[in-house]
């Protein structure tokens, strides 16, 4: 099943940002082609993260050893300790799907079936909101929303068993002028949602 | 087994490894306790307590919210003191450098880490991050490639030990002024503790000393005490501390940024590569002694 762990913006020019998506730690980053990659976060050679690694535009570079990986494929193409060595092509990190679309970027840890966020048409231009992290349960949350109208399309990303992440869109995306009143709009909305779901759970 | 040892274990409420609470352990740098001070602090799970005497002796007790529960050996070794929650051995292994009179002794820095004290051990073994994680000290592109070095497991000394490590370094240290390719000498004489040798930039026939002590606080939470005795008349204490606090705080956040937390001793739970033979000598020798604490034990 695809969930959405991060907004487009989240991807800027050269980042990489770190995710998680029921309980798997996440690296996600764009190489300068455009493509996004989602890989475990952990290099292969001493476990750490990739997240804080450099994104080069074309490989992501750990932070510990230097080891490269490249875009699209994630095989390990240069091991600086050992610089006239070629890496042995089985090296390769673990990649997720992904998908990118109505501003969201979506994953799974199995392979998922048909189109992320298919209840909207690709043509629309979409208003992201901000990511609001509960310190609850995904299915406490979706159940939580599924009683309120809130005129934006929600969706829960489980990060893991005790924390979510609520990532709404409003589609079409309002008129420019008004687009700042309704990200307060929904900010507080979904704020005030997760006091209450964590007062009730006893987590806030 | 001793009486001590067995009785300690019947009466302990914390479990660790006999491996690891048979041990000497670094709790503190002598030199940051103001006379009859008492501090305090974890080991393996463990809440101790220490104060140095008007006699200059040390002493170590068990303590928790209601105060002491009683006595633990202790010593007061290279600056710091020790202590052992077990049955101790009879000596702490030797650094002999410390006893050279005119020698810098000091201790750089303690400083807590989330990790396991064998992710720090290893970490202080690895050269191949020098121009990653210490760019412009002590390793910078394109001088990346780690040379072959010889490692042993001495079995007669019970250490780790890598000779013949080579690597070019732009600033070995506070007193060198210009890059050059150092020779360092590798010791692991207790699971939490290492050694390293390099060449002085004062005086190319001796090695400057620089110990790391980790305080295995918790499984996955450590202080790492780090010991200098170095040559150099010149630089004074707080510019010698600066640059180990530098290079230390350079290594912290790969440390706490490493998964597992914890050491995994099966040699293909990670990928190691040639350059990383200190560190597979390492995780072998912990295994073989049946260290489990700050570590994940080879399956059976």
């Amino acid at each position: 099943m695809w969930y959405p762990i991060a907004a487009t913006q989240d991807l800027p020019f050269r980042h990489v940002y770190h995710a998680k998506l029921l309980g798997q730690e996440l690296a996600a980053w764009r190489a300068d082609d455009g493509f996004v990659n989602i890989w475990e976060n952990r290099c292969l050679h001493r476990g750490v993260r990739l997240s804080i690694g450099v994104n080069t535009g074309t490989e992501l570079k750990c932070q510990y050893h230097g080891w490269r990986y490249a875009n699209r494929t994630a095989g390990c193409t240069y091991i600086p300790a050992h610089p006239d060595r070629a890496p042995p092509r089985v090296i390769a990190n673990r990649i997720f799907p992904c998908a990118e679309r109505h501003g969201l970027i979506w994953s799974s840890l199995e392979p998922p079936a048909g189109e992320p966020g298919s209840i909207l048409a690709d043509a629309v231009e979409t208003l992201v909101l901000r990511g609001i992290a509960v310190h609850a349960p995904a299915a406490l949350v979706t159940h939580a929303l599924a009683k309120i109208q809130t005129g934006a399309v929600v969706f829960v990303q489980p990060v893991d068993t005790a924390n979510c992440v609520i990532r709404g869109i409003v589609a079409p995306a309002p008129a420019p002028d008004i687009r700042m009143r309704a990200l307060r709009h929904y900010n507080h909305l979904f704020s005030a949602v997760r006091d209450d779901i964590e007062r009730a759970a006893g987590t806030e | 087994m001793p009486i001590a040892a067995n009785l300690w274990i019947m009466t302990s409420s914390i479990y660790h490894d006999p491996a690891s609470a048979n041990l000497w352990h670094p709790i503190a740098a002598c030199a940051e306790l103001r006379d009859g001070e008492v501090g305090r602090t974890t080991l393996l799970d463990e809440a101790t307590a220490y104060r140095i005497g008007a006699d200059g002796t040390a002493s170590v007790w068990r303590s928790d919210a209601e105060g002491a529960k009683g006595g633990l050996p202790c010593r007061i070794q290279y600056g710091y003191i020790w202590t052992c929650l077990g049955d101790p051995p009879a000596d702490l292994f030797e650094i002999v450098e410390y006893a050279e009179p005119d020698r810098r002794n000091m201790n750089a820095i303690s400083i807590g880490v989330h990790s396991s004290a064998p992710r720090a051990i290893e970490n202080f073994l690895d050269m191949g991050h020098f121009p990653f994680v210490h760019k412009g000290i002590l390793g910078a592109e394109p001088h990346t490639e780690v040379k072959d070095y010889d490692v042993e497991i001495s079995v007669e000394r019970d250490e780790v030990l890598a000779t013949r490590c080579r690597f070019f370094q732009p600033q070995s240290s506070a007193a060198a002024n210009q890059g050059a390719e150092v020779d360092y000498i590798y010791r692991i004489p207790h699971p939490y503790c290492a050694v390293l040798y390099k060449t002085s930039a004062i005086d190319a026939s001796r090695r400057d000393v620089i110990a790391i002590f980790a305080q295995p606080m918790e499984q996955e939470r450590t202080r790492a005490h780090l010991l200098l005795s170095i040559l150099d008349e010149h630089s004074d204490d707080s510019t010698l501390r600066r640059f180990q606090q530098t290079v230390f705080g350079q290594d912290k956040p790969i440390l706490e940024n490493q998964f597992p937390r914890r050491l995994p001793l099966d040699p293909r739970a990670e990928l190691p590569i040639r350059a990383d033979k200190a560190s597979i000598a390492y995780r072998r020798w912990l295994a073989r002694k049946g260290v489990t604490y700050g570590v994940i034990p080879v399956a059976a």
